[in-house]
């Protein structure tokens, strides 16, 4: 059995370096939020370790991103509720999940749709595939083995159909269905993902048109009856951005 | 924030990209480590010459949070966590100029690439889990030794 210390040395440095398996991460985490000399460890060893950063070599950063940096501190220098926000030190939490979600999907999500896409089948009441549908990729970011949602968009009768794959609804609470589009700061609902079928079908009724290019999708774990706030107040666990077929 | 994004952002960059090895995440993280350390101005406690490691670091937290795709982690890099990983003291009597080439190598290809443990492993030709066990001793500044 591993000491305290020791435990903690393994802990950290697993996570730190990136190597850290799911459960390690969730204990890192619980450690970190609820261990304040857990985490005057973690700080000493990212102490020791900065001094590497020095040799991480010089790669010229992609052009036109100062310009996007400076687009969003000036609006939050022009929003007195931003500003506000600014100034306790804390982003409204259910905004900062979705984002960093959004950019982590966009890893995964040539390669899976590849992989992963199940037709709908068309004698169940759902439609044909048609040039009209487009089809939407929400994915996790396990590495080994990626969890996967895939659903197809009718636009004409507006309903998402789709099966899972490598992956089924949480034990507690449900899964809902967020909107990120383009212009639009805050995450929109577009429901809950709890009709599943006994071969893992999922159907929704959209009250939004999606649009291919401008729109994410992305699906968080919620409390029985939907997030009680305007946002995801629980976990994103899978994302993925609106293309055509 | 102009001038201490062209001092550090070429060299975070390339941090990013070996870390992620996907030029659009590495952007986006960059994006957010720099929107992060601007909402944290108020609580940054500037160091000289360290100051870039503070920055750093915070892009770490923000690439780890990618990589484990984790809401908590998260927070540790944008919440109210932030504010202590930029105003933390330098830590007396440890430095990386103690361990021997090969430690310093191994540390840095985990902590600057994300090498995993069997790559090191290959490389090393020591077990998995010895280098695992290495590397957390490494990285507590015991430069290798047990704590035995």
């Amino acid at each position: 059995m591993t000491s305290r210390p020791e435990h903690w040395q393994m802990l950290a440095s697993a996570y730190l370096m990136g190597h850290a398996t799911s459960e390690e991460v969730a204990e890192f985490e619980a450690l970190y939020a609820s261990d304040a000399s857990f985490r005057g460890f973690v700080t000493d060893m990212e102490t020791f370790l900065a001094p590497l950063n020095a040799d991480a070599d010089e790669v010229t950063p992609p052009a036109g991103l100062l310009d996007d940096i400076m687009d969003v501190i000036e609006a939050e220098l022009d929003s007195p509720k931003e500003r506000i926000a600014s100034n306790d030190n804390i982003k409204p939490a259910p905004q900062r999940p979705w984002q960093y979600a959004t950019a982590a999907s966009i890893l995964v999500a040539a390669t899976a749709i590849g992989l992963h896409f199940i037709p709908v089948d068309g004698d169940k009441g759902t439609p044909a595939q048609t040039a009209q549908e487009e089809l939407y990729a929400l994915m996790s970011g396990g590495e080994e083995t990626p969890s996967v949602v895939v659903l197809l968009y009718d636009k004409d009768t507006n309903t998402i159909s789709g099966r899972l794959t490598n992956t089924s609804p949480p034990s507690e609470g449900v899964w809902q269905l967020w909107l990120l589009r383009e212009g639009i700061d805050a995450p929109q609902s577009l429901g809950l993902l709890q009709e599943l079928s006994e071969d893992g079908r999922i159907d929704l009724n959209l009250a939004t048109d999606l649009a291919a290019g401008s729109d994410t999708l992305a699906i968080s774990v919620e409390p029985e009856g939907g997030s009680p706030e305007a946002g995801p107040t629980g976990p994103i666990v899978f994302t993925g951005k609106v293309d055509p077929i | 924030m102009q001038a201490i994004y062209e001092l550090t952002a070429p060299r975070l960059y390339g941090k990013l990209l070996s870390l992620l090895e996907d030029p659009d995440l590495a952007r986006q993280v960059l994006h957010t480590t720099y929107v992060c350390l601007w909402r944290q101005r108020h609580n940054i406690e500037t160091s000289g010459d360290r100051d870039f490691e503070k920055i750093a670091a915070l892009a770490h937290h923000c690439a780890l949070r990618v990589r484990f795709q984790s809401r908590d982690a998260e927070g540790l890099a944008s919440g109210q966590n932030a504010g202590a990983l930029l105003e933390r003291k330098d830590v007396e009597g440890v430095s990386l100029h103690r361990l021997d080439d090969g430690d310093r190598a191994m540390l840095k290809a985990a902590y600057l690439g994300f090498e995993s443990i069997d790559g090191l492993a290959g490389q090393t030709g020591m077990p998995p889990e010895e280098v695992r066990s290495r590397l957390a001793r490494l990285a507590s500044g015991k430069g290798g030794q047990s704590d035995d």
